[in-house]
Parts: C-alpha cells; structure tokens; sequence
C-alpha cells in the first residue's frame, strides 16, 4: 500500500470511530437520501396533478358548447409548466415563479400558482431540498471531518513524527485529501439515483451533468477546508475560518449580490409594470396613438381592402378584425415590456456572474438550477411558448369571428365542436443541448474554483515543511 | 552513523550551534546534555532535515539529510519528548501506520506484534486506544517502530523527562538493547545519572557549542555532575 492509501485508510477509521462523526454523517445521509425521496414522491404527484389539470381544464373548454369565441377567448386556459424528472433535485426558482400561466385574450399574464404563495410562512423543511443539503448542509459536515485534518496533526507534532519517519508530505497530504473525498463521495453518492430514473435521454444528459457539477463542487470544498487547515496557524482557527467562510460566501455574499444585481439593472415593480403596460395598451408604446385612432384607421384599411364604403358591405365581421388589431397592438406592447424585463434579468445574470468570483455558490447554485430546468431562463422559454400558444389560440377565435359574425357580431355563437379544432398546447422543455451553452460561463467559473482551490492546496502543503516550519 | 563538522546553525542574529563536531557510530549511545537553549533540539532537526546547516556538514549514514531528507530519514528513528500518536487508533494500528509510512512495506499482524512486545510492551494492550496509552507506553510504541523499521540510528529528544523512575529504568534497558543490536543512539538529555547508567558518551553543550565530551564509563556520578556543573558555572 502506498503512502497516501495508507494515509486515507487511517484517517477514514479514525473519523469511523469517532461517535460524533457517525452521527453527523449518517444525519445528513439520511436527510439526503429523504429530500431525494419526498422530492422524487411530490415530483411524482406533481405531474399526475398537471396531467389530471391539463384534461380537466381541456374537456372544460371542449364542452363550452356553442358560444361567442370572444366570450371564449375571455375565458381562457391554463398552460401548465411540467416539471422534468430531476427538477426533484433542486426546484430552483419554481417556488417563486409559478408553475401555471393563465391564458386569456388581451393580456399576457405571468405565471400563477407559485408555492410561495400556499404557504402562511415558508418553512426550512417545505422547502428542503437536495441541491439544499449539498450547498449548505454538505460543507458544514466537510468542515467539521476536515477543519483539524492537517491543522491538529501540525498542532500535536504528529505531522513531524510522520516526516520524520520517512513518510512523503505530498503523499501524506494527498492521503488526507482523498479520505476528506471520500466522505463526500458518500454523501453524492445517493444523487446517482438521479440517473437511474432519468427517463428520457435529455433527462440523463441533465443528470448526468448535475451529478457532475456537484461532484466538482464537492471536490473543490474538500481542497479549500484542507487548504485551510494546513495553512492556519491552529485547528481552531481553522474551524473558525472556514464556518466564518462559509457564511460570507455561501450566504451572505450570494444575498449581497442579488440586491447589488437589483441595485444595477432593476427589474420594474409588479404594479408600475401593469400600470405601463395599461397606459400603452391605451396610448400605444410611444404613448401618441390612442386606441380610437387605431381603430378609426383599420377601419379605413379594411374597407379600402375591400374596395366597399361602409361596414356593412365588408364581407367579413369587422368586429373579428378589430379584436386581432386590437390583439397585435396588445403583442406589440407586451413584447416591448417583457423584453425590457428580460434584458434587465440578463444585466442580473451578469452581476452575479461576477459575484461568482468571489462565491462559488452564485455559480454553482446558476448552474444546479439551469441543469435542473428550475431557474428563470427555462422559465422564460415556457413563459414564451406559452405566449405564442395564446396568441396562435387568439388569431384562430379572431379569425372564427371575422369568418363567421358578419352582421351578427356578439349575438354570433359558434358551433359545439369549434372548441375541439383548436390547438392544444404541448409544451416541451428545451433540451440542454439546446440551452447548455448559456451554462457555459457557470461551468467555467466552478472549473476556476476547483483549479483555484487545488492550487491553494497545493501552495499551504508546501508551506508546512519550508524551512524550520516543523522543527 | 551519525556526523557533524563544524556544523553551524544561525537563527536570523541568534547562534543557536557554534561549529559542532559529533560522531555517534552503530552500537553507542551519545547524551548531548546541556541547559535550556544550548542546541539540543536544534541538532536534533538538523539531522533529520528539518534544518538546513548555515555553515558545516551533517551526515546520516552518509547521507546529508538536507539535500535528501528522504533517504537519511528512511535510516532513522526520531521520539520526542511527547510521542503524540493518534488516540483513536490502537497501539498496534498507531505502530503499523507509522512503519508502513517510512518504507512502505507490508507487515503481518504477528511480525508487528513481535516488535511491539520487544518494545516492551504487552500484547494484551495491543488492541487498546493509543488515547489510554500513558506517556512511557507512547515511548515504547516509539521503540517499536524504530525496531520494525531497522533504523540504523535512533534520535530521542529528552525522551526520558515525565518517566516515572520505573517507566525511565525500563526505558534505558530499551536503549540498551538497542545499542546492542548495532544502533547509533544520540540522545539528548538533563539526566546525568542515567546518561552514565546506560554507558553513554556525554557531550556538554552550552550555548550552541560542545564544551567537552566524555565517557562516562571513566566518571562516577558524582565527577560526572561535578564537570557539568564547572563548565555550566564557567
Ligand atoms: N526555529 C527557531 N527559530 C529561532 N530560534 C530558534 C529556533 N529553534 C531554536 N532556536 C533558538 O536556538 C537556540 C537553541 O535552541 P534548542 O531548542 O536547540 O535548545 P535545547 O538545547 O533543545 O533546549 P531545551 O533544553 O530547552 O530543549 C535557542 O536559543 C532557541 O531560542
Ligand atoms: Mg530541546
């Protein structure tokens, strides 16, 4: 057996026989091996309650029977965001966002039915999830097995008796690395279930770069605690550096930077955006073309389309080409607000980008989420087809309106079987193939942390045999 | 086994070793004694390379511990004052770490039992926590890796400081029977009496520099402590 298996072996039944360790690890095994669980069971239930909404709300609206289709298009549909197999591991930002978009004419609605808003106050366990127990409950253990690593053996002289008998320093420190890797191989190791029930190959894809990621991350925490340990002067120093670390990294930079990220491109309040939006559906986005303007000129159009006078003469329902106006106007303006929301969620996206420098966290947590399919920029790839779904579903009811009304406008009812005809919104997630390379700066920064932390290593190893350190 | 020439050591404006001359061949025990802060230790580390010389050679076996500290550890022993092994181990585990460590070969339960026991120790503590050891057991599980790994030199740093009477005899007797099988012993010591017990050559350092050097087989204990106490007052 080489120096650093030898090592490894001893350290791992040292920390075995140590009672406290046991019980941490096998808590947090525990706590982790339930997340995973319950996550996979609400995940489970989840889709059976979107698959009953999804045909609850269509044979709703097949068996209106005969109606107006404006009525109609009023009414509205739910589209329902499904939740992939792995969005189980880390629910990103779905609490916050919603799981369902209201669809109706004339407005763009953002997505309902988000968890936060179920809960009288949102609870650590409701909202424990695994991507939750690796971030934050993961390194705490790490910290507390690998804090005194090289620190105490430094401290009690053991680390000069090894030396001095011989035993090579990389060997024995790689030794200690690789018992610390083992603990948290451990602990990732029930996330490889996410593999296995990966059932589609996008999902398998996913899961396996999410496995990834986090085996990255954990590999870089077990350098920077040993990396600690061997440079601070005293085990409990230390401790001390690394949990005071921990909180301003983990928690409290990530939090700073959300508000700095606000601060630099702020995302408008929810009021003042209905309010604007209101105003430019009335006054038109540049606020100088009111709506009876608008109308006064299509009408003008139409009827010079047709080559007739009056309205009466048109051949179609003028009514039905006044609300698909009146629809694309809406369009015009809702992609002149949304776009504007989006660029100042990417100057967000930005900002935190740079936060990652100094946390890992920002990153791993951007990248965890987007493998997940939970964070906004797959949000905002279903906000939008559910968008175009509303719109594909409004010109098929306008243009049933203009086909058909002529003359009899609101009196007009359609047949029973017209809500049959219309298309049904099927929604698919954007594989990762498709998105990953949105990831890419996430992935890279991780990689730089990992790099950055062996390095760190590497460098406070070295440190404890220069010259006289150990005599 | 064990050579210095002229061998300096500087501490920034601090003389810690004032050109040290010292030769411990297999089969001899050497006590370097000597008050606080006269360069014990830093002999000690010197030849284990922890140190490097500022002026002067050091040679284990040949070998210069400061350009391959590898090679001139793999011949030594080293047991400090505290031997803080890892309590949570046993005895036997904490033996075969450390021996394996040096050399990387591969020990049957039975052959470190063996050395284990010659180190004076019982089997029936073997499988006990090196955390209920007391500090005599801990020397002795010191003894037996020196044992298992063959080292031809042994280097104690005031090993015998916190024995009891019984403890420190029985722990002399192991040095003996070391010395026997053709190890280099240097130890470093404020016990002048069991310096000469064990038939050692004495040096007296004081500050840095090797004052005399003696046999201690020609003293009694008396001319012994009457030297040391004249080159200490001079
Ligand atoms: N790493 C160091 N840095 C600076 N000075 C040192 C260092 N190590 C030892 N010294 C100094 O060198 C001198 C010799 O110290 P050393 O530890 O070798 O003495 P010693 O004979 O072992 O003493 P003791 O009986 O107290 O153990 C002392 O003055 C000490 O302060
Ligand atoms: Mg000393």
């Amino acid at each position: 057996m080489n120096n650093w298996m030898l090592t490894t072996r001893s350290e791992l039944r040292q920390m075995l026989r140590d009672g406290r360790v046991r019980v941490a690890l096998l808590t947090l095994l525990a706590l982790f091996a339930t997340t995973l669980a319950v996550g996979s069971a609400q995940q489970a239930r989840y889709d059976s309650n979107v698959r009953e909404a999804v045909k609850a709300d269509r044979s709703i609206w097949e068996r209106q029977g005969a109606r107006n289709p404006h009525s109609v298009a009023h009414f509205g549909q739910y589209a329902f965001k499904p939740a992939g197999a792995i969005s189980l591991f880390d629910p990103g930002l779905t609490p916050w966002l919603g799981t369902a978009l209201w669809m109706e004419a004339h407005y763009q609605n953002t997505a309902a039915y988000r968890a936060i808003d179920d809960q009288v106050a949102p609870t650590l366990i409701s909202n424990l999830s695994a991507a939750f127990v690796l971030q934050y409950l993961a390194p705490l253990l790490l910290i507390f097995l690998g804090y005194a690593l090289i620190a105490r053996e430094r401290e009690r002289h053991t680390l000069k008796l090894v030396l001095a008998n011989g035993a090579s320093l990389r060997a024995w420190a790689g030794g200690k690395f690789f018992s610390l890797l083992t603990v948290a191989a451990a602990l990732w190791l029930p996330s490889l279930a996410l593999v296995a029930i990966a059932d589609s190959s996008d999902e398998r894809a996913r899961s396996v770069m999410l496995v990834l990621a986090y085996a990255a991350y954990l590999i870089m925490l077990c350098a920077l605690t040993l990396a600690v340990s061997a440079k601070a002067r005293t085990a409990r120093s230390a401790l001390l550096a690394l949990l005071c670390g921990w909180v301003v990294m983990a928690l409290v930079i990530p939090r700073v930077a959300a508000v700095v990220a606000e601060r630099a491109a702020p995302s408008a309040d929810a009021g003042q955006f209905w309010r604007d939006v209101r105003a430019a559906l009335r006054q038109g986005v540049s606020g100088h073309d009111p709506a009876d303007a608008r109308e006064k000129a299509l009408l003008e159009k139409t009827l010079a389309e047709y080559g007739v006078t009056r309205v009466e003469d048109l051949p179609v329902s003028f009514a039905g080409i006044a609300l698909q106006a009146g629809e694309e106007h809406g369009n015009e303006v809702f992609d002149h607000f949304y776009t504007q929301l989006r660029a100042a969620e990417e100057r967000q996206r930005t900002v935190l980008r740079l936060a990652s420098l100094v946390s890992p966290w920002i990153a791993l947590r951007g990248l965890s989420s987007g493998i997940a399919g939970t964070d906004a920029q797959h949000h905002s790839h279903y906000v939008q087809a559910a968008e175009n779904y509303r719109r594909e579903l409004q010109r098929y009811l306008n243009g049933n309106v203009t086909q058909n009304a002529k003359g009899k406008d609101s009196d007009y009812q359609a047949d029973a079987l017209t809500w049959r005809q219309t298309p049904v919104f099927s929604y698919r997630t954007p594989t990762f193939r498709e998105l990953g390379a949105d990831y890419l700066p996430d992935a890279l920064l991780l990689l730089a942390w990992i790099v950055l932390s062996i390095v760190a290593l590497t460098v406070a190893v070295r440190g404890l045999v220069r010259e006289g350190a150990l005599a | 086994m064990l050579e210095c020439q002229q061998l300096t050591k500087r501490f920034g404006e601090r003389l810690a070793l004032d050109a040290l001359d010292l030769r411990v061949g297999g089969g001899e025990i050497f006590c370097l004694l000597g008050a606080n802060g006269a360069g014990k230790t830093t002999t000690i580390n010197l030849m284990l390379g922890f140190h490097t010389p500022t002026s002067g050679t050091v040679r284990v076996g040949g070998v210069d511990p400061a350009a391959d500290p590898h090679a001139a550890r793999a011949l030594l022993a080293y047991i400090p004052e505290q031997v803080n092994l890892y309590p949570l181990l046993t005895g036997l585990e904490n033996l075969e770490y450390f021996v394996q460590i040096s050399n990387g070969r591969r020990y049957s339960r039975d052959d470190l039992m063996g050395y284990f026991t010659q180190a004076g120790l019982s089997s029936a503590d073997a499988g006990r926590r090196l955390g209920e050891y007391s500090k005599g057991m801990r020397q002795k599980v010191g003894i037996a890796v020196a044992l298992a790994k063959q080292a031809k030199a042994l280097l104690l740093d005031e090993p015998l400081s916190g024995l009891d009477p019984k403890a420190a005899n029985e722990f002399c007797s192991l040095l003996i029977a070391l010395k026997e099988r053709g190890t280099a012993i240097l130890l470093a010591t404020h016990d002048l009496m069991r310096a000469r017990d064990i038939g050692a050559r004495v040096g007296i350092m004081r500050a840095g520099r090797m004052l005399a050097q003696r046999d201690t087989t020609e003293l009694t204990h008396n001319e012994l402590e009457q030297v040391y106490l004249d080159l200490m007052r001079a």
